[in-house]
């Protein structure tokens, strides 16, 4: 069996969403993924977002898929996102920022 | 096996590819270098001989143990080295109980020939009476998170456990020198293994058919990879051995290649390794010297205490801060120095007191481990006051160890926080945990410091 990565709106059509294609999946935990949704915007997010342009779409059953033109930023997308688990706020901001940072400076 | 088949990571299509498109640029999904190594950290237990190694996600305990057996037929004045590997199912779903599956047995075969093959451990030593008796050394390796590149990690932890390890001393007598008499550790301190070199294993992963080849893989990349590569070197540069089992083919300019690298992240973990080791020694010799249940041990320990601050007042500062600001945890001081010595650096806060802190971390340690000679106003009761102090009133404490520093007698230190020890001693009833040895307690020392003890006390609170 070979899944497929589809996402659609409450009623089950594509909506402009349609097959998600390559991109990163990875996983996280359930609480991580509702607040990735809250609004107003997560912080982490936030952050990432002022900086950088990717694509990304979450699921309530922590399943996160993050799309950007290089491989790069999906991997700083996903690993900041991966380490906002049990961060606060104020502390997934600073993360974030001292992330990109560093990426910068490279 | 059904069990672990059905349980090991399903790799999603997705995943793989990413994986692979990453690689392409050189990148990998948790963001280092394709030959970059993940952070190593290295703990050591209250035991001689138990480690535990924590290889970013990957984490694994070792633990040595010697026995007196009967030696090999076809080596008898040799001892014996034999690895035990225990994947446990908490560290991995497609881990079951039981029989050790594939690549446990791998596991374990990779480090045994790494130390074994290249006579790291000299087994010689571990004679005791040729043809009789011989020490078995007996490493065991617990698995208990994998996330990749298990077979480091657990050669580390391996090292690192045979390193801190202690085997009794034996000595012969009798008639015909043929009695072996164990000595126990309080009567003759524990001989350490004769350790010539350090086999490190080094784990290459390679992917795609390309010559993709990535140094430490992690969990998902283990999944991903095409074949694997564990080589075990030293920091002389010698193989100790090479392991590639199956998988796809790697070319021999790949296989040259490989071996260069391995080399080179060899000595960087040596170093981690003994640094590791070393650190873990010096804090073993401090905790060692209030072993002695004599009075005398209180003035010895208070000079040795005084030598080694100079000798190592780095050391002494270090392990007294840590006393100083972490005092809960103070039972936890041994095995917390190790690891949390480079943290605490920037926790230096109170350079004044460096004299009066090497008496406190004496009292600290002299807490841990003293004989049970119970007595109130012992040394040993300090930290507790401390603790309580700390919570009422953290000036007074300061101020105690900054007059305690100016004398060398135990009794003055006493008469500060005595009504702390009261205190503590009626709230919390601390028997037998604390205490130990002073040597200069008379009963006028219990009388005075009662008169005295309201005099200081509001000076040092007005000092404040």
């Amino acid at each position: 069996m070979n899944p497929e990565l589809s996402c659609t709106d409450a009623s089950g059509k594509a909506a402009e969403f349609g097959a998600l294609k390559d991109g990163y999946m990875f996983e996280c935990s359930t609480g991580l993924s509702r607040m990735l949704l809250s609004s107003p915007t997560c912080p982490v997010l936030e952050a990432l977002g002022k900086k950088l342009s990717f694509e990304i779409a979450v699921g309530l059953n922590g399943r996160v898929w993050v799309n950007s033109n290089s491989p790069s930023i999906v991997i700083i997308v996903a690993n900041a996102i991966m380490n906002s688990e049990s961060l606060s706020g104020v502390q997934q901001k600073i993360m974030a920022e001292k992330l990109l940072q560093k990426i910068q400076n490279d | 096996m059904d069990g672990r088949l059905a349980n090991t990571r399903k790799l999603t299509v997705n995943e793989k590819k990413f994986i692979e498109t990453a690689l392409a640029s050189n990148l990998r999904i948790d963001g280092r270098n394709p030959l970059e190594y993940r952070k190593i950290t290295i703990k050591f237990g209250r035991e001689d001989g138990s480690s535990e190694v924590q290889l970013g996600q990957t984490h694994v305990m070792g633990l040595v143990t010697g026995q007196l057996v009967q030696p090999y037929q076809d080596r008898q004045n040799e001892g014996t080295l034999s690895i035990f590997t225990e994947f446990s199912p908490m560290a991995d779903p497609s881990f079951e109980p039981g029989r050790p599956g594939e690549s446990a047995v791998e596991l374990g075969r990779i480090v045994d020939r790494g130390l074994r093959e290249s006579r790291a451990v000299d087994t010689e030593s571990l004679c005791v009476l040729a043809g009789k008796l011989v020490w078995a050394i007996r490493i065991d390796l617990h698995i208990l998170d994998n996330g990749g590149n298990l077979v480091d990690a657990a050669n580390i932890a391996a090292l690192a456990s045979l390193l801190t390890f202690r085997r009794p001393e034996c000595t012969l007598g009798g008639e015909d020198g043929q009695e072996v008499t164990v000595h126990p550790p309080e009567e003759r301190e524990p001989l350490p293994l004769i350790v010539h070199h350090l086999p490190i294993a080094i784990t290459f992963a390679f992917f795609g058919g390309e010559g993709k080849m990535v140094v430490d893989p992690v969990h998902s990349e283990e999944a991903v990879m095409g074949g694997r590569m564990t080589v075990t070197v030293n920091a002389n540069g010698d193989i100790c051995a090479i392991q590639k089992g199956g998988g796809e083919g790697v070319p021999q300019s790949a296989i040259m290649h490989c071996l260069q690298l391995a080399s080179l992240s060899a000595e960087s973990i040596t170093k981690k390794i003994k640094n590791a080791v070393e650190a873990y020694n010096t804090e073993r010799a401090l905790r060692k010297i209030k072993r002695h249940p004599t009075s005398d041990a209180g003035n010895v320990s208070v000079a040795a205490l005084d030598v080694i601050e100079q000798n190592k007042n780095i050391e002494q500062v270090e392990g007294s801060e840590l006393s100083r600001h972490h005092l809960e945890r103070l039972k936890l001081v041994p095995e917390d120095t190790c690891s949390s010595r480079g943290n605490d650096n920037d926790d230096d806060t109170k350079p004044s007191e460096q004299g009066g802190t090497g008496r406190v971390q004496g009292n600290a340690v002299n807490f841990l481990g003293g004989p049970s000679s119970w007595d109130p106003y012992s040394k040993g009761v300090d930290p507790d006051s401390l603790k309580a102090s700390l919570a009422s009133r953290g000036v007074s404490t300061r101020h105690m160890k900054q007059n305690g520093s100016g004398e060398n007698s135990p009794k003055t230190e006493l008469e500060k926080p005595t009504k702390d020890i009261k205190l503590a001693v009626l709230a919390t009833d601390t028997s037998g945990t604390a205490l130990q040895t002073n040597g200069e307690k008379t009963l006028k020392d219990a009388v005075k410091p009662k008169n005295k003890r309201r005099k200081r006390a509001s000076p040092s609170m007005k000092g404040s």
